[in-house]
Order: structure tokens, then sequence, then C-alpha cells
């Protein structure tokens, strides 16, 4: 789970059962880091906190606790009261809450939205007036698409931030984010360039139907290029693995004393 | 009949807050690491003790600066963490047990009256 290798430099490479013990400790502590990612904690402060405890284990092992008694607390139940007791207070996710394909599409429609006003106010808009008026000057020609520029950089970045939020709980937030922009910019771009022939064709008619299809033609490019980038994003989270030989497993157990 | 469950989650629910007070006593006595907690606590009757629950009891304790924690070479294995209790902690400890026995006392003079009168309470 995390990056970095978590295995003590004591341990003997050619002893199979401390082998096999240390894979059982790594397993269960990948185990509670799982629940730390779905509580929303931050990539920092979970690694510290499975180190610390991996720490933990492997010296309560050394002290003369059982693989046993030692994995037996529920993980799930030992990373809230870790983190609770670390004063980082975890929520688990609701199932609403949690990322889904549903979700992000949902919110690129709603960003796709955005942007299609943009296009059609700013945009297409102005440029018409512009033909309509034949007012144009190459300088401000210019001027109007850096304005348009710094406001669609403005626009694409409010929505990567409101992605990143979403997706703060997923593994490697930032490539996804950066994998979702990226597509969300290009699916984007097509769909304005779609829309600027459009616009040509209706002789930049401002009517509703047309600017419907403005926003349909946006939203569905984006949410395409979004489900896309979702697709193939990189892995959320390793799978659990089982841990070796007849080891023990964690058994969720009620803790009796639980604070 | 109670089960077996039920008894231990009335056990869990009597001893929140009571463990603290055991912990800090224990490393009163002698620093150790958490593993000689759950040892410790083992040996007066908590059976149920269980490393999952004093991890993170010593680390709330830690965060609240009652207890401190320094590492020690290990002998034949990683190193160990040795808690030891902080004067902060050793004056929460020393308000917490007077405290606790009163109210140890007063629970047993009410089970005591409650358990031995044949009178009817009214409330």
């Amino acid at each position: 789970m995390s990056d970095t290798p978590r295995r003590p430099s004591g341990e003997d490479p050619a002893d199979p059962a401390a082998a096999g013990q240390r894979e059982a400790i790594t397993s269960y502590v990948d185990e509670v880091e799982r629940a730390w990612v779905e509580a929303g904690l931050s990539p920092r402060a979970r690694r510290r906190l499975a180190h610390e405890l991996e720490d933990s284990l492997d010296a309560a092992l050394a002290d003369g606790a059982s693989l046993d008694e030692i994995l037996a607390s529920d993980p799930h139940t030992l990373a809230t009261e870790i983190a609770t007791a670390e004063g980082l207070a975890p929520t688990l996710p609701n199932p609403g809450d949690h990322p889904n394909l549903r979700g992000l599409v949902a919110w690129a429609l709603g960003s796709a939205t955005a942007m299609a006003a943009f296009v059609w106010f700013f945009a297409i808009n102005t440029i018409a007036n512009l033909v309509y008026n034949d007012s144009s000057t190459s300088s401000l020609l210019v001027t109007l698409i850096i304005v348009y520029a710094i406001c669609g950089a403005l626009t694409l970045g409010a929505a990567a931030r409101g992605m990143a939020h979403y997706l703060r709980s997923v593994e490697n937030t930032r490539g996804t984010v950066a994998l979702a922009t990226a597509a969300m910019a290009i699916t984007g771009g097509v769909g304005v360039a779609v829309c600027v022939g459009i616009g040509r064709l209706t002789n930049y008619s401002s009517a509703p139907g047309v600017i419907l299809v403005y926003i349909l033609v946006v939203g569905t490019l984006m949410a395409a290029g979004i489900a896309a980038a979702w697709r193939s994003r990189p892995p959320r989270i390793s799978p659990p693995r089982p841990p070796a030989g007849p080891g023990p497993r964690p058994v969720p157990t009620r803790n009796p004393l639980a604070q | 009949m109670v089960s077996e469950t039920s008894a231990i989650e009335r056990e869990s629910l009597m001893l929140k807050g009571v463990l603290d007070l055991c912990v800090l006593a224990i490393l009163d006595n002698k620093p150790t690491h958490a593993y000689g907690l759950v040892e410790a606590l083992r040996v007066r009757g908590f059976d149920q003790t269980s490393y999952g629950t004093i991890y993170p009891l010593v680390t709330r304790l830690k965060r609240l600066e009652l207890v401190s924690q320094h590492s020690e070479p290990g002998e034949n294995g990683p190193a160990r963490n040795v808690l030891t209790i902080t004067a902060e902690g050793r004056s929460v400890l020393n308000d917490l047990l007077p405290v606790w026995r009163d109210v140890q006392q007063r629970v047993s003079r009410v089970l005591d009256d409650a358990t031995t009168s044949e009178e009817p309470t009214h409330v």
C-alpha cells in the first residue's frame, strides 16, 4: 500500500517463519491503511500511521505476542480507533460520497454546462457581435482571445479543483485529476470547435434550441472524455494479499475494552 | 442468562475511560512497551485486553502528552518503543485516582443497598 517498504532492518531474510509473519503483518497493516484511504485521510498521515503501526506490531511480536493476538482486532475498527485517537476523526464515506463514474459524469455534465454557457456567452456571442457590427480590429481580437484563454483556464482550473476534492480519497489523486483534466481540456476544446462551427452554420443564432445543442455537444464530449479517463485511471488500491502459508487470518472481533 | 458477548460489551462500556487510568497507573509504576501494558492488564484480570485495544489508547495518551515514547534497541529484534508517563500524565493520574475511588464507593453503596434491601423503592 505504501510507496516505501516497511520492512524492519533487523529481520533475517533467510527465516521463512519470520517472513511469513512479516507478510501477515504487512497484509494486516495494508488492510488498516485501506480503511484510512476510505476514510479520506491524507496520504502523508496514513503512511505515517501505517509505519508506526507496523513498527509497533513488529515490536510486539518480538516482545512475545503471538501473531494471532496482535492481528485479532478488526482492521477497520482499529483504523477508526487509531485515527480518532490521533485526532484525525475519520468519517467513513457514505456510499453516495464514494467516487464513482456516475457521480463523475454528473459532475462533468455540470462543468460542461458551465463551459457551454461560457462558450456561448463570451465566445460565440462576442464573435457574432464583431461579425455583424463589422467593428473588429486585430488588436481587439487579440485582446478577446487572451481574455477567453484566461477565462477558459480559470474555468478548467475550478473544474479540476472540484474534481480533486471529489476524488480526494482515491489513490493517486493528482494523477487521476491530471488525466481527467487533460481529457476534459481536449474534449472541451473539440466541443468548442464544433460549437463554433455550428454557430457559423446557424448564423450565430442565440435561439434556445441552438444553445441547447451547444450544451449537449460540449457536455457529451466532456462526459465521454471523463469516462475514458476514469476507466484508464491509475489503479486505486492494490488488492489485499492473502497471508502466506497457514498463518492466522485477522478475525473480526468485538473489542471488549474498546475506547 | 446474559450471553458472553453481551457481558463483554457491558464490561467494555463500564471500562470506558477507566482503562486510561489503569494504563497511566501501570506506567507510573514502571515504563514499559505497548505489549507490556497488555500483559500487565491480563495478569490483573483483564483477560480480554488485546493489542488492538491498547494501541489506540496509547496513541491517544501520547497525543495528549500524558505519555511519552522513546526507542530502545531490541535484543534480538526490532527496536522497542518504551512508554513513560510524563509529568502531565502523573498529574492527571493523581487527579483521577480519588475521583475513581469516590465513584467506586458510591456505586458499591448503591449496588449493595439495592441487592440486600427487600423494600421496594419509590421513584
